[in-house]
């Protein structure tokens, strides 16, 4: 099982209920390695690759990552550059990590009814290269948030 | 709307239509086209063009950034000029796949005999990879033609994420929720389907494209002025001659899509 992101409990006191639109914003995913699903569960810290895909255990939706599938260069050749220096015209290195959002407007609304939300993402390597990949912290996550539109 | 090629009006655009919609003619024109291009060693054929999406390196593909549909859009547009090259009048053609029922890979595709030969839409070969390169990504005896697992890594994507993409009020919202299905029907199909480095040799990966991007059409045609960043418009898609900007008009590029077309037979009387 790769490593999942348990949140801290959410602060929702600043959410109001009324909103339109409820996005978790995922800043900073990895895509260099396998494809891989992300499991999002809410209030359910204790989830994980077994826990089943349903709303009464918690379950959101998923979401998926293509990926690169791993460095086919010789070492260093998928390192994305930590700077870029100022007449550095080329593109953005293509690893750079990736930001995706999903739409959880129900469930967060459920949420904050409840007053408490911690999320917990459980990623599920979906590639042949899956198995030796136990452990490995695949998303490499750097922030998440929940975002709401009035 | 297409155009009469006669006189001084511009060519006739072609239509990419629906894989189902397909007539005999058409549907052999496509196999004709993949097959060709299959037994093309030189940078008209399959394997370099689908070696510019992964191996052999460079990986030039783009993802998960706002690249993903120009990027894409142009490397279809390409791959159908190679494949017109072979067989003229041929497109590409879209995997419908939120067309109700359970999911599944398209018969023109799925089919392993077509008129007691192999369908050259089943699977496609892998060739040109280095193997230093296939070794460094370990996964295994690199295979010599695709494959794929149908529904073993993942459920299909739901129509409402279609629904959600589509009313995406922004390029940048639609694009990530394009993207987001786009990323869970190469999971779904599986095997080589699933990854990055050799996903372009499938053949069904060019009708999947092919109906990312004319969602990426509709979605333009119900938001006029929906451009991505104006800080990409003359971005570079490498390796192609082409920018951002040259990718917003599918007209401009030659094509649109429809559903079918029935030619109909008949005359002046």
């Amino acid at each position: 099982m790769s490593a999942r992101f348990l949140s801290a409990p959410l602060p929702l006191g600043g959410v109001s209920r009324g909103f339109r639109r409820a996005d978790l914003v995922f800043h900073g995913l990895d895509h260099s390695g396998p494809s891989y699903e992300v499991r999002i569960f809410f209030n359910r810290p204790d989830a994980d690759a077994n826990t089943p895909r349903t709303a009464g255990d918690g379950y959101v939706r998923s979401f998926y990552m293509f990926g690169h599938g791993g460095c086919a260069g010789q070492p260093g050749h998928c390192d994305v550059p930590e700077t870029r220096r100022p007449f550095d015209l080329r593109p953005p290195h293509q690893l750079t990590p990736a930001t995706r959002w999903v739409t959880v407007t129900d469930a967060a609304r459920r949420a904050v009814e409840g007053g408490e939300l911690r999320v917990t993402l459980v990623p599920v390597v979906t590639s042949p290269a899956g198995a030796k990949d136990e452990d490995v912290d695949v998303m490499a996550l750097r922030q998440v948030s929940l975002v709401t539109y009035d | 709307m297409a155009t009469n090629g006669a006189g001084t009006q511009p060519p006739a655009l072609r239509n990419r239509k629906r894989v189902d919609g397909l007539s005999p003619d058409e549907l052999s024109a496509l196999r004709r086209a993949f097959t060709a291009m299959y037994d093309i060693d030189d940078d008209r054929g399959f394997a370099y063009l689908a070696g510019i999406h992964g191996l052999p390196l460079p990986i030039s593909c783009q993802h998960h950034n706002p690249l993903f549909l120009p990027w894409h859009r142009a490397y279809l547009y390409l791959f159908e000029e190679a494949m017109q090259d072979q067989v003229a009048g041929v497109t590409l053609p879209w995997w419908d796949y939120f067309a109700g029922g359970d999911p599944a890979i398209p018969d023109a595709y799925a089919q392993e005999q077509v008129d007691g030969a192999a369908n050259p839409l089943a699977h496609g070969p892998v060739r040109g990879i280095p193997q230093e390169q296939w070794d460094r990504i370990e996964r295994g005896p690199m295979p010599d033609v695709t494959s794929r697992t149908p529904g073993d890594l993942a459920p299909f994507p739901d129509r409402s994420d279609l629904d959600q993409a589509l009313a995406a009020p922004t390029f940048l919202d639609f694009t990530n929720f394009v993207e987001g299905f786009h990323d869970n029907v190469h999971v779904w199909v599986g095997g080589t389907m699933s990854e990055i480095p050799v996903a372009a040799f499938d053949p069904v990966f060019w009708a999947h494209h092919c109906m990312i991007d004319r969602l990426w059409y509709l979605w333009q045609l119900a938001h006029p002025g929906g451009d991505p960043p104006r800080s990409i418009m003359g971005r570079a898609l490498q390796p192609f001659p082409m920018t951002v900007a040259d990718t917003l008009s599918i007209n401009a590029l030659g094509y649109e899509y429809a559903a079918a077309e029935v030619v109909m037979a008949g005359g002046v009387r």
